[in-house]
């Protein structure tokens, strides 16, 4: 096709040779080219790429959450039962509840028996260990004094 | 021998048929040599033209999902073409710290030692009266007087009104014979 908005004419008169392409390649260049165009090209994520690792846990996350809740629903039940039965029996504690054990104790053992128990203790204790020394220095005493130790012995 | 696929075929493959890279191997199999020839001609080296029709490539790539039948397809991607050229030659000036016109005088250099150009003695001294241009003008020279590319198709590609093309040329042609006829 001629251009025909010029008047100049080395341009119009060599079109045929001039417009030749004088540009070469390397040998394949352009068999090649695709290829390193593809190399560059980033390739095409696909859903779970782009989604990440919540893609990869999502179904094992969604597993857990409704195994949470079906154990969490199982405790509730749990709790609420044993918790009508402390009502209904307030005497029996619950296993593991020292609140309940303490309860337990202090309903079972009247108050007199407690005290008594108590003065028992603290009187006995400081009783035994006065004799104890007592006998001892009486012992001792005698021996000193040259008293028969069989005797002495036999009459303790 | 392989079909040639038209370009909405090319484009409804690469949108709808869920193979795009095979799609787009066949769109670059198709217009790389007619870009590779354009942008050639701008930056004259086969090493920096290789780098700029691959960039090419690499944002047609990019925009092919958001890319609107209403344009065509070589028209869209000769733009493409165009701009990165120019965008290769602004760099190569910053890069130098050189000014535009020693770019030139660099790009004539390269055109006169280059092992890829096989064209006559008065090829070349056209090709070095091109490189004596404007920007705008030299890219306007070669896709009218060598690829003959209507002036509407270029309106579109250069984003110019055809009125400013024709005058560009106009005045090109009239600056090449001038140079022409004092060589």
């Amino acid at each position: 096709m001629k251009t025909t908005d010029t008047n100049n004419h080395f341009l119009e008169e060599n079109r045929k040779q001039l417009s030749k392409n004088p540009f070469t390649t390397p040998d394949g260049y352009f068999d090649t080219l695709p290829q390193q165009v593809r190399k560059k090209i980033p390739k095409k994520k696909t859903n779970a790429e782009k989604a990440g690792i919540w893609y990869v846990l999502r179904p094992y996350i969604a597993f857990a959450s409704v195994l949470f809740v079906i154990l969490f629903a199982w405790k509730i039940a749990l709790y609420n039962t044993t918790s009508n039965k402390e009502t209904s029996n307030p005497a029996s504690p619950a296993k593991d509840d020292s609140t309940g054990i303490i309860d337990y104790v202090i309903a079972e053992i009247d108050e007199q028996s407690m005290v008594e128990y108590i003065g028992e203790e603290q009187n006995t204790t400081p009783d035994s260990v006065v004799q104890q020394q007592k006998r001892e220095a009486t012992i001792e005493y005698l021996l000193d004094n040259d008293f028969d130790y069989d005797l002495v012995i036999n009459d303790l | 021998m392989q079909k040639e696929y038209t370009d909405n075929e090319l484009l409804e493959m690469f949108l709808n048929k869920g193979n795009p890279n095979y799609a787009f191997d066949l769109i670059v199999r198709k217009y790389q040599r007619r870009l590779y020839l354009h942008i050639r001609k701008l930056v004259i080296s086969h090493a920096d033209t290789n780098d700029v029709l691959q960039n090419t490539f690499i944002k047609a790539w990019r925009g092919l999902p958001k890319f609107r039948a209403d344009s065509e397809l070589f028209t869209w991607l000769y733009r493409i073409a165009t701009n990165e050229a120019f965008t290769f030659l602004k760099k190569k000036k910053r890069r130098y710290f050189i000014p535009i016109i020693d770019v030139e005088k660099d790009l004539t250099n390269t055109l006169q030692n280059d092992s890829y150009f096989s064209g006559s003695e008065i090829q070349k001294k056209l090709y070095e009266a091109i490189l004596q241009l404007p920007k705008k003008q030299r890219v306007v020279f070669n896709m009218r007087y060598f690829d003959e590319i209507p002036y509407q198709k270029m309106a579109k590609i250069l984003d110019t009104s055809e009125g400013a093309l024709k005058a560009s040329y106009h005045h090109a042609v009239k600056k090449i014979e001038k140079i022409m006829q004092n060589t």
